[in-house]
């Protein structure tokens, strides 16, 4: 019996034993794991989900289910960011409690009253949920400059503990202790699992069941609530609630709550919380990125869904034999009858399994096969003599500007002209929308700030200087950001270390305290939301870190804190390609603008940039919609099909967020249309977008080197290190890409 | 008559389909051409060929598969690799691909028993960790020089048979060969005697695992050749084709009338579904709502005709949801 009850408590206490023995494992392998300031940065980082997942524990409780807690998350904090001017921290974040509470009464009386299945409910509420932030966010960010209580929030009070993390642990603490010890929470337990008693008891099932759901989003507002608080700005990138919802469900199940009810612990959930976030720190002090993240957390959920189900699998096996028998048949005391006919029906059964890992075998084989395959195309690719050998000047050192990337164009740039900024008008948001005025702060964000107290230059050069990236996420740009980034930094002799945001405002907020934690001579910092990062750049400034900015532009109150920033000119870039696509057009006629991602600063770049230039240098031209299709191939077609149906012969042209998936789209849509005279420009440059440029399917595309935004990052870096001073706002190389250049950017970067 | 009473349920998304139609007509003269349903229809059609396997799931009462975007993302990276072996068996490889994760969920929640939402969205966390590991987070471009197999797969898409386009034909066939095999074969009613009562079907001498992973090994197959499809469409490979396709998928079918409780519902209700979910958000964009209030108007529009069915099952006595 012993060894089954040690087993029992093994299980009972998993979600501490991992996170004892993951941390345990990460403080001897990973270097800088094990810090004061890290774990700090641990605790921190589990607030939003610890607290999040205590509602969650409640719902699965009772044997129900929520997915709207991550949208009402993102809606929480988007309305105490965006009240607070007006109500004070008292009023915004009674509302935005309202609000949560709001749609927790929504789901419950759907749930209880209605009876409509919560899967449903809340899956639906979820979409309604989002669709209130978007109004309310209009697809932006939304900041205070007031860091008050934010300082107060995340400076510790007593070593490990700001505010933040005592409210978490103050909250788990209560839960647990109601949970446990008191009426309520017994009650909740068992109408959660066995409604018939808790019926006999006298217990109101309805009642528990409304009250969970209300929680649940109470919960999830404050998480929130406090994560905007803490750090006084809230993105509208979707990707936040979607990653805190599945991360909250994996940890509640790892720490042992049934997803039927009547069993669980808001303990254990928290410490699974803690032992997740721990977890993808340790991965990332150790240098791997989001991918083994992931891998590592689908591999942890799969084996604990296994193990319990197989658990009750053996039980159920097991339910109705009597062991003493099995022992005495087993020792030959007494012949077991009706064997042969079980024994067969046995066999059958276990070829299942047989013939399930014979598929998996077959299906590794051929993954194997190509991967391979893959490899041994890409090889061949290679072999073509893609980057120029590096000349070395005299000093031997090796010459960066003379460096070339895979498209055969320079990775960094001498002496780009500095462009003329017009003056800020004296009230911008007075402005109409259609006034490139309205978008000035957006537009020049930067180029007059007065900075923050800066660290000062070592003025002895990159060499051996170690630098940490903060990237945005991952996607095939990024890769070839990486690559520019990596090449340069190996031309000046620089160490480099790369963590991935994946387009998550929390999770860079947590690299944000690693990345100083690792206490690098730079940070190259590529914001996840322009307005979000402000926060993280302060923090990184207040401890001494010199910070250069990357890829998308931060807020005016971001730039304060950082030395430079190096990217892409949107906003010009547009306004270019807008001229381009007007001179096509003749500067009259429809057109149509299919958006960027709501919650990226693209969003506004790409529409507003060519809508006012095209008001001032081709006022014939009319708007006539405009959309957001996600950036995806089969949303754009749907899009713009409807659009051509629509406005048939009126719309002449379409501009597009990017080259990739948004061209496929519309191009497939043009194609179904018969409408191939429509003129066609896009943010570029990707294989697909420079492929229909050469054969005329599109007009044009905005040249914008992915390769050359990461070296410009790293290179600027490297020019402070040697005591250049920087130009506060550093461009990429501007260009319009149409049929008569395009050979010179092929092969593409991505 | 009683015969098509109990066909009421799922045919009544069809009246929501008309009621659609009708207003469509009220908003533009444009709305009700051939043209233009031909353009719904294509719209559709990725979503109803994943939605005809996502049926098979939430009919054997297993309610979702959330590693179907995986499934399509992985076996769209396959065939793009393997098309240097010709582009017949790469199709093959990337559907077996994607059926490997379908076979492999199935054992472990036919025969463990695990929770099909928790598995499978830890089968998604780890395909996604795996394929951005492998493929380095790239996309995995074919060769598509005229005459080679990878042109050949890019024409896939864009392959129209008659006046329909190839993905419309493949989402009619998916969805029709699935009501012929939900309806006229004994897989198909054993999946709704376990979708109705799991318990019953196994003292029943059912073979529940067996039947389980066939219909997880069909979901898959579904999502696979949506896989191929939206692989074909974009021109390229890369992990995260597909995503979304999870929720969409279940809106899809429960609108349609198949009960998130399993065991009741068809693919005419399915398609329904699918159409509907078409007509809504092409009607919104000729009215010029934004996608931001047509989330509102979806999520709205997809409670309340879910909730009329469940409520009309009730007073039917024919539900205790």
């Amino acid at each position: 019996m012993t060894p089954q009850r040690t087993t029992r408590w093994l299980n009972e206490n998993r979600a501490l034993i991992m996170l004892v023995a993951l941390f345990g494992f990460m403080s001897l392998v990973a270097p800088n794991f094990l810090s004061l300031h890290n774990a700090t940065a641990i605790l921190k980082g589990a607030s939003l989900n610890g607290i999040a997942a205590i509602g969650f524990t409640l719902i699965f409780i009772l044997g129900q289910l929520d997915l709207s807690i991550g949208a009402v998350v993102m809606l929480s904090g988007m309305l105490t960011i965006g009240l607070q001017p007006a109500l004070g921290w008292g009023g915004c974040i009674a509302v935005s409690l309202l609000a949560a509470a709001g749609v927790g009464v929504v789901n419950g009386l759907l749930v209880v009253k209605a009876k409509i299945n919560a899967f449903i409910v809340t899956l639906g509420t979820m979409t309604v949920t989002m669709g209130l932030m978007y109004l309310y966010s209009a697809g932006g960010s939304k900041a205070i400059v007031d860091f008050r209580f934010a300082d107060w929030l995340e400076t510790p009070l007593l070593p490990l503990l700001p505010p933040i993390v005592i409210i978490t642990l103050g909250l788990v603490g209560g839960a647990e202790l109601v949970l446990r010890r008191m009426r309520a929470g017994r009650n909740l337990l068992m109408v959660g699992g066995n409604p018939e008693t808790a019926w006999l008891a006298g217990l109101n099932r309805d009642r528990y069941q409304l009250v969970g759901f209300v929680l649940c989003s109470l919960c999830a507002g404050l998480a929130g609530t406090l994560f905007a608080a803490g750090l006084s700005s809230m993105t509208s990138a979707a990707v936040l609630g979607t990653r805190t919802l599945m991360t909250v469900i994996a940890s509640v199940i790892i720490g042992g709550t049934l997803m039927t009810g009547g069993k669980g612990s808001v303990l254990k959930s928290y410490f699974s919380v803690l032992m997740l976030t721990a977890l993808f720190n340790g991965i990332g002090c150790l240098g791997y990125g989001f991918e083994v993240q992931i891998f590592v957390n689908g591999v942890i959920l799969a084996l604990v869904v296994l193990y319990e189900a197989y658990a009750i699998y053996r039980h159920d096996l097991l339910k109705g034999q009597r062991p003493d028998l099995l022992k005495e048949i087993a020792e030959g005391r007494l012949s077991p009858a009706v064997e042969d006919e079980e024994g067969d029906e046995m066999h059958s059964k276990d070829r299942l399994p047989l013939i399930c890992l014979t598929i998996v075998a077959v299906v590794g084989i051929v993954a194997i096969a190509a991967m391979y395959f893959h490899h041994s195309a890409r090889s061949s690719v290679m072999m073509q003599p893609a980057a120029v050998a590096p000349s070395e000047t005299d000093s031997g050192e090796v010459d960066v500007y003379a460096l070339r990337g895979t498209d055969g164009q320079p990775y960094v740039m001498r002496n780009l002209k500095t462009p003329v900024i017009p003056p800020r008008p004296a009230d911008p948001a007075a402005l109409p929308e259609t006034d490139a005025g309205h978008w000035w702060d957006l537009e020049y964000a930067g180029w007059d700030v007065e900075k923050a107290p800066m660290p000062n230059s070592p003025g002895d050069g990159p060499q051996g200087k170690r630098v940490v990236l903060l990237k945005a996420g991952d996607h095939p740009y990024w890769t070839a950001y990486l690559n520019g980034f990596k090449k340069i930094a190996e031309a000046h002799g620089m160490e480099t270390k790369v963590f991935n945001g994946n387009w998550n405002l929390d999770l860079q907020a947590q690299q944000t305290e690693q990345a100083i934690n690792e206490r690098p001579d730079m940070v190259i910092f590529a914001p996840v939301d322009s307005t979000g990062c402000t926060p993280l750049l302060r923090r990184l400034n207040k401890a001494g870190v010199p910070v250069i900015a990357s890829n998308t532009i931060p807020c005016d109150e971001a730039m304060k804190y950082c030395l430079a920033w190096t990217g892409p000119d949107d906003w010009g870039q547009f306004r270019m390609l807008a001229r381009v696509f007007a001179d096509k057009m003749g500067k009259t006629g429809g057109y149509a603008i299919v958006r960027h991602m709501p919650g990226s600063s693209p969003f506004f770049s790409r529409t507003y940039a060519p809508i006012s230039e095209l008001v001032a240098c081709a006022p014939d031209m009319k708007m006539l919609a405009m959309d957001t299709a996600n950036l995806e191939a089969e949303g754009t077609m749907q899009l713009v099909s409807a659009w051509l149906t629509k406005y048939g012969d009126e719309l002449k042209g379409l501009i597009l967020p990017g080259d990739g998936f948004s061209m496929t789209g519309a191009l497939e849509a043009v194609k179904k249309a018969g409408r191939r005279d429509l003129v066609i420009v896009a943010a570029g440059n990707s294989k697909t977008g420079m492929d229909s440029i050469k054969i005329g399917d599109a007009l044009a595309c905005s040249y914008q080197s992915a390769e050359g935004d990461g070296a410009t990052a790293i290179h600027t870096a490297a020019r402070w290190f040697s005591g250049e001073k920087l130009a506060p706002v550093n461009y990429l190389k501007k260009h319009i890409i149409t049929q008569s250049d395009v050979a010179n950017y092929m092969p593409a970067q991505w | 008559m009683k015969k098509l009473l109990s066909h009421m349920g799922t045919l009544g998304i069809y009246g929501v389909a008309v009621l659609l139609l009708v207003v469509g007509r009220v908003v533009s003269a444009d709305f009700l051409t051939a043209e233009n349903m031909l353009t719904i229809l294509n719209a559709v059609a990725l979503l109803g060929v994943v939605a005809s396997g996502m049926a098979f799931v939430t009919y054997s009462g297993h309610m979702a598969d959330l590693s179907l975007p995986s499934v399509m993302a992985f076996s769209g990276i396959i065939t793009v690799a393997t098309l240097s072996l010709g582009l017949l068996p790469a199709l093959v490889c990337g559907v077996l691909a994607g059926m490997s994760i379908g076979a492999m969920n199935g054992f472990v929640i036919g025969r463990f028993r695990a929770n099909p939402i928790l598995w499978t969205l830890a089968v998604a966390f780890f395909m996604e960790g795996f394929m951005r590991f492998t493929w380095s987070n790239n996309q995995v471009y074919p060769d598509i020089a005229p005459g080679s197999a990878g042109a050949a797969f890019i024409g896939i898409f864009r392959t129209d048979i008659g006046p329909l386009p190839l993905v419309v034909v493949v989402m009619l066939l998916m969805l029709g060969l699935g009501q012929l095999v939900m309806t006229k074969t004994r897989f198909g009613r054993e999946t709704r005697f376990v979708g109705s009562s799991r318990a019953a079907a196994v003292t029943s001498g059912i073979h529940v695992p067996r039947v389980v992973m066939l219909n997880f090994l069909v979901a898959a197959f579904a999502a696979s050749v949506a896989g191929v499809l939206i692989t074909s469409m974009n021109k390229l490979g890369v992990f995260y084709l597909g995503q979304g396709y999870d929720f969409k998928a279940v809106t899809a079918v429960v609108i349609g009338g198949v009960m998130l409780s399993g065991g009741r519902g068809n693919m005419l209700g399915v398609l329904g579904g699918v159409l509907v979910i078409g007509l809504l958000t092409n009607i919104m964009t000729f009215m010029g709502i934004t996608s931001f209030r047509q989330n509102i108007v979806t999520g709205i529009v997809f409670i309340v005709v879910v909730g009329l069915q469940q409520y009309r099952l009730r007073a039917g006595g024919r539900s205790s949801e």
